[in-house]
């Protein structure tokens, strides 16, 4: 398998945006990749996160709405409410260069715990609805 | 300082801003790639939490073979699970990133072992109780 580094990187399609092109048709890399590919193992374990909150809130809500109309009508404003944030936020988060091609310097990390600690107060209170809803939820 | 400088930048705030501060009033600015590791390693413990969740929804929706009593107390297990591994998501994430600020080496904590005790207590209950 050749090296993209050593070849020149990729020449073709819509990789050209984070490649630089140079004098004669010779692309290099912008700088040095990270091999970790940590953002990327980042940004895909958001994803994850966010399709399993997806998935266990609807399923939250649904039970819910048997048991109390009002209980799953507040659970699923606040979790619109929530993602809405946390889609700005994480596109606030959005990269210009393919990730890869960064320094491990400029590499994005969060700008605080307030991300960690909404996510978590997320699934505490997903959590105390489902704890709830298994003893007997107020209708 | 050089790298503290290059990742303040890329937050766009300074350390005093940062949020909590019994965490980032602490150190240095780590390697960023430990602070994204530990961001993932939180996901991580985020996900149990939702997959506990998951179960605890489960057994509730589902019409399994047993008690209301038992599906009830399965459920409820779960459910305390899984709101024990969101805290520990959070409160390991902000010890574990102190710890890289300090350059300490990270703390250990004992919810797995809870958790897993947990978890098998529920899968015994189950096992037990439904197959009579």
């Amino acid at each position: 398998m050749s090296d993209p580094i050593a070849d020149g990187g990729p020449r073709r399609g819509w990789t050209r945006l984070v490649w630089r092109r140079l004098p004669g048709d010779q692309q290099l890399p912008v700088s040095r990749p990270d091999p970790g590919l940590q953002q990327e193992r980042t940004r895909l374990a958001w994803r994850r996160s966010m399709l399993a909150f997806a998935v266990v809130g609807l399923a939250v809500v649904r039970a819910a709405y048997v048991e109390s109309v009002h209980v799953a009508v507040a659970l699923a404003l606040m979790g619109i409410g929530i993602a809405m944030w946390l889609s700005l936020t994480t596109l606030r988060r959005g990269r210009w260069t393919w990730p890869s091609q960064r320094e491990p310097e400029f590499l994005e990390v969060l700008r605080d715990g307030t991300l960690p600690l909404l996510v978590t107060v997320m699934a505490a209170v997903l959590c105390l609805a489902v704890l709830l809803n298994a003893t007997g939820l107020p209708s | 300082m050089w790298l503290c400088r290059a990742t303040s930048s890329v937050t766009g705030v300074s350390s005093s801003k940062r949020r909590p501060s019994w965490v980032y009033d602490h150190g240095t600015e780590p390697d960023p790639r430990f602070t994204l590791a530990n961001e993932r390693t939180f996901l991580a413990w985020i996900r149990t939490s939702l997959a506990l969740l998951a179960g605890a929804a489960a057994v509730h929706a589902f019409d399994l073979d047993v008690s209301d009593t038992v599906a009830a107390w399965s459920g409820g297990l779960l459910a305390v699970g899984g709101l024990l591994c969101a805290l520990q998501a959070w409160v390991g994430w902000a010890r574990n990133e102190r710890a890289l600020r300090e350059e300490r080496p990270l703390p250990s904590s004992g919810v797995g072992a809870v958790l897993a005790a947990a978890v098998a207590v529920v899968a015994l209950i189950l096992l037990v109780v439904g197959s009579r």
